[in-house]
């Protein structure tokens, strides 16, 4: 409905179901003061565990009888129960399900109920069983202005919450009441973080002890800050506590510790009074708690005091990667015997068109150190492999595909779009004789890419990866090995549940509520926290986005995992960044960003976003201490989850990664070779560059 | 509805990857076609101002991805659609197969207030492969009839066959049923009870 109000000019900052237009008119009676509004909400309830009600989540404040009620309206039924914004297609690709129904007259209808009648037959049930003792004066209102509606409502009486509990990976915040009564609502559309915030701003929480995302309330807050937020359950001081903690803490067990460090983890982000020949110890500690807290998967700091970022530095690109350059490292059979100054030499600027071989090592077809007699040694085997996998699927008769529906999908699928991929490159165009040969060449690496991964098969954006790795390097096997590791790295973007793609959309917003938290605020405001509009960027890594000489130089660049895993995500955050006035002064709704995103296409400049990105890295690398786990375990601050490899510093120090300090000096440094060990993986937070300018 | 408002009209566009959809809608905004449209990737979409019965109003027209893998995304754009147009190749029978899954899933996804009412127009496109076509007329027609008579159009994108006569009717049916929303909405409380649903509707529901 957000589309909508492009051309409805309501008040209403973002379009509602009928549920909200229908409330308008009573926000406007002056009594009533609308602090919060949240569509696509769902309920769930501890009376109907079963059932869910997609609808919109109020906050409003009762002037005359100072209260404030959080107010949940119908406005639809749900139809999925948890996933509405992404609803799981439930069976695999349909072409994959060879005997499925063809004309049905009763299909549609059949299947809707199959999915709704129960929770249709209880919406009329689904009465105001919760708060509603508490909240008369409202109800009456409301129920004088349109009997219909409390049916489909649900009144928490604010001052009446006794806890709250929030999953920041399922978008749920519970409310749990001192009459004992649970609400779960699901923010369908984006995060509770906005919701979580204004609880927090109207009410003084602690975390319970030893209890992950669970927060009691105290009272209502006497501020609009966290300042005065007594955090610690005896009269001793804190910094006595604090210490007192540290000295603990190699005695107790782990949940006690776990307890220890919720609560500190609160002070420190709440506590604005920390003495200042305290704050390094304190950042020390705090490194120490984010660490422990890994150990939780579930944990994610809500809320959080706004995180000042210093100004951003300015960043200069370099030169591409040149012959010499190249040369240089190499020993007399061929190894590459400083890859880290190849990496950040790339990092900086690229690598010339024509040395664009390097690919291959930079993907990790060859290793590194691999002489040039080895290189020839793997290139045969990865040939005679390719070769085998190749012969699987030219051997399947049209006999036989006929009776194997799952093959035959994704062999339509290839050939539908390897016509249609980067037709407008010469590389790619029919040659005078009418054939294709590179086409050709290009559906043959995908079809073995099937046999190769039969399970992932094929999915739309893949041929968009693959064709500039064929343009460039055009030998059918290295491209098909080259595209193997670059598929390792992006294979999660063609998940079947989309989870990576989700997983990534919601991390560019947790990068732009740390970097510009007006922007994120704002998207959340116009139902635009989902990201969708960075869909296209992330699934094909921005192919689209930018020319073809362009992608070439971002890819390489993403793929020496300089200067911090995911620098993906910085990208996407730095043309936002660069686009937010855009956005917020034409105050443009969720379709609208998405057609002016969609509109940027081959209009950005790659350099100065390159330049941002870093600029951004380095920002929040300064400011590392201070950021949520999830950002720093995301850009690498802390080491990563399953630390899978041994060389992986436990303390990443990351101005190992040649900081851009001054313009005049836009290459990268020679690094020494502490970590020059030969093992350098593809893996991110590998960092394989080092040293301070030298 | 006191004041009059301009009028958008949501379409959406849905069928098998590689059947035209996106070659249709440039077709009908920009009278334009190509053939080196590529795979769509997320969603995007088109706006023309068309008149409709002496109103001029707005058609929104959005294209989304075709494999299904993607249909997850589907949610957020089908939300408040006002006509999906459903979309088949006439030469490749699959995807004339699938109309039906793609019928079910929009209902499913969008949920619309009156699922049975919802208007559809299909679109058999790529009629200028005559030679190739797989799936007949008249079977396309059945179909559509037995699905509570949805308009059928025949259509070459490539060539503007029918086009623009294809989205006259989607414009004309999005804007009965952005007519009846409006009306709906007079009165929000009501939440429409079908099927089993609603023999349950009489009796004592309230669960306090």
């Amino acid at each position: 409905m957000a589309q909508r109000k492009i051309l409805n000019s309501e008040p209403e900052a973002c379009g509602g179901d009928n549920g909200a237009k229908s409330l308008q008119a009573q926000e406007d009676n002056q009594d009533r003061i609308q602090i919060f509004k949240h569509d696509a909400v769902s309920l769930k309830n501890s009376k109907y565990s079963s059932e869910d009600y997609t609808g919109i989540l109020k906050v409003i404040h009762y002037k005359e009888a100072d209260k404030i009620y959080i107010e949940w309206n119908i406005a639809k039924i749900s139809i999925s129960s948890h996933e509405d914004e992404w609803a799981m297609v439930e069976k695999q690709d349909k072409v994959e399900d060879p005997v499925r129904e063809s004309v049905s007259s009763s299909a549609a209808s059949s299947s809707r109920r199959h999915h709704r009648p129960h929770k249709i037959h209880h919406s009329r049930r689904h009465h105001r069983h919760k708060g509603s003792s508490s909240s008369s004066e409202p109800l009456n209102d409301l129920e004088k202005g349109n009997p219909q509606r409390p049916s489909q409502a649900l009144f928490i009486d604010l001052y009446g919450i006794k806890s709250y509990r929030v999953s920041k990976k399922k978008n749920t915040v519970e409310i749990i009441q001192r009459s004992g009564s649970k609400d779960l609502f699901l923010f369908q559309n984006g995060t509770p973080d906005t919701f979580i915030d204004m609880l927090r701003s109207l009410l003084k929480t602690k975390r319970a002890p030893g209890r992950k995302n669970l927060y009691n309330v105290l009272g209502r807050t006497t501020g609009p800050t966290f300042a005065d937020l007594n955090l610690f359950e005896n009269e001793e001081q804190p910094s006595t506590v604090l210490w007192k903690f540290i000295s603990n803490i190699q005695q107790r067990p782990l949940e006690t510790t776990l307890s220890s460090f919720a609560k500190f983890s609160d002070y420190m982000l709440y506590n604005k009074n920390i003495e200042p020949h305290r704050e390094t110890e304190v950042a020390k500690v705090a490194e120490i708690v984010n660490r422990t807290l890994e150990l939780d998967e579930d944990y994610t700091v809500v809320g959080g005091k706004p995180i000042s970022l210093r100004p951003r530095p300015p960043v200069q690109r370099g030169d591409p990667l040149s012959h010499d350059d190249w040369y240089e490292v190499q020993d007399s059979d061929g190894r590459v015997k400083d890859s880290d100054k190849i990496k950040k030499i790339i990092f900086r600027g690229g690598v010339k068109p024509s040395l664009r071989m390097v690919w291959k090592f930079l993907l990790g077809m060859y290793p590194w150190d691999s002489t040039r007699d080895e290189r020839e040694d793997i290139l045969k085997k990865k040939s005679q492999e390719y070769h085998r996998m190749k012969q699987q699927w030219q051997s399947i008769s049209q006999d036989q595909e006929d009776r194997w529906a799952d093959y035959s999908a994704r062999k339509s699928l290839i050939e539908k779009d390897v016509c249609r991929t980067d037709r407008e490159l010469p590389f790619f165009a029919e040659d005078s004789q009418g054939s294709d040969r590179n086409l050709q060449t290009l559906q043959d690496i995908l079809m073995t890419y099937v046999m190769y991964n039969f399970d992932l098969g094929y999915v739309q954006g893949m041929s968009d990866l693959l064709s500039p790795l064929l343009c460039t390097l055009q030998d059918e096997v290295e491209t098909f090995w080259c595209f193997v590791s670059f598929m390792e790295r992006t294979k999660h973007n063609f998940d079947m549940d989309q989870a990576g793609m989700k997983k990534q959309l919601g991390q560019v917003y947790q990068t732009l509520s740390i970097l510009t938290p007006d922007l994120s605020t704002y998207l959340g405001r116009v139902e635009a926290s989902n990201m969708f509009f960075c869909f296209r960027w992330l699934l094909v890594l921005f192919k689209r986005e930018f020319s073809h000489d362009d992608i070439m130089v971002l890819w390489e660049v993403l793929w020496t995992d300089l200067p911090c895993p995911n620098f993906h995500i910085l990208i996407c955050a730095a043309i936002l960044d660069q686009e937010k006035n855009n956005i917020m002064s034409n105050d443009l709704g969720f379709t609208e960003i998405l057609k002016h995103v969609n509109d940027l296409c081959r209009k950005l400049n790659l350099n100065s976003i390159l330049c941002n990105a870093e600029g951004i890295y380095l920002q929040l690398l300064e400011a590392k201490e201070t950021l949520p786990t999830p950002i720093k375990k995301m850009f690498g601050f802390v080491p990563p989850d399953n630390s899978d490899s041994s060389d992986c510093e436990s303390d990443i120090d990351n101005t190992k990664y040649d900081k851009p300090s001054a313009p005049s000096k836009p290459c990268a440094e020679p690094v020494n070779s502490i970590l020059e060990d030969g093992k350098k993986n593809l893996k991110s937070a590998d960092y394989s560059s080092d040293s301070e300018d030298d | 509805m006191a004041t009059k408002k301009k009028v958008l009209l949501k379409v959406i566009i849905l069928g098998d990857t590689g059947v035209g959809k996106t070659s249709l809608m440039n077709q009908y905004v920009n009278r334009k076609f190509s053939n080196q449209y590529k795979a769509t990737i997320g969603a995007d979409f088109l706006t023309k101002e068309v008149m409709v019965d002496d109103k001029i109003v707005t058609m929104q027209i959005w294209d989304t991805a075709g494999q299904e893998r993607f249909q997850s995304l589907g949610v957020a754009f089908y939300r408040g659609a006002d006509c999906c147009v459903l979309v088949f190749d006439v030469s490749a029978h699959s995807s004339f197969k699938s109309l039906d899954s793609w019928r079910d899933e929009f209902l499913i996804q969008a949920s619309p207030r009156d699922p049975e009412n919802f208007p559809f127009v299909v679109l058999g496109n790529k009629v200028d492969l005559e030679g190739d076509r797989v799936v007949s007329s008249k079977k396309a027609q059945q179909w559509c009839q037995s699905k509570n008579n949805m308009p059928y159009f025949e259509t070459s994108a490539k060539e503007g066959q029918n086009v623009e006569q294809a989205f006259q009717t989607i414009a004309r049916n999005a804007l009965k049923q952005e007519s009846e929303v409006e009306l709906y909405n007079e009165f929000p409380g009501e939440i429409k009870l079908t099927g089993e649903g609603s023999r349950n509707n009489g009796g004592d529901n309230c669960a306090c």
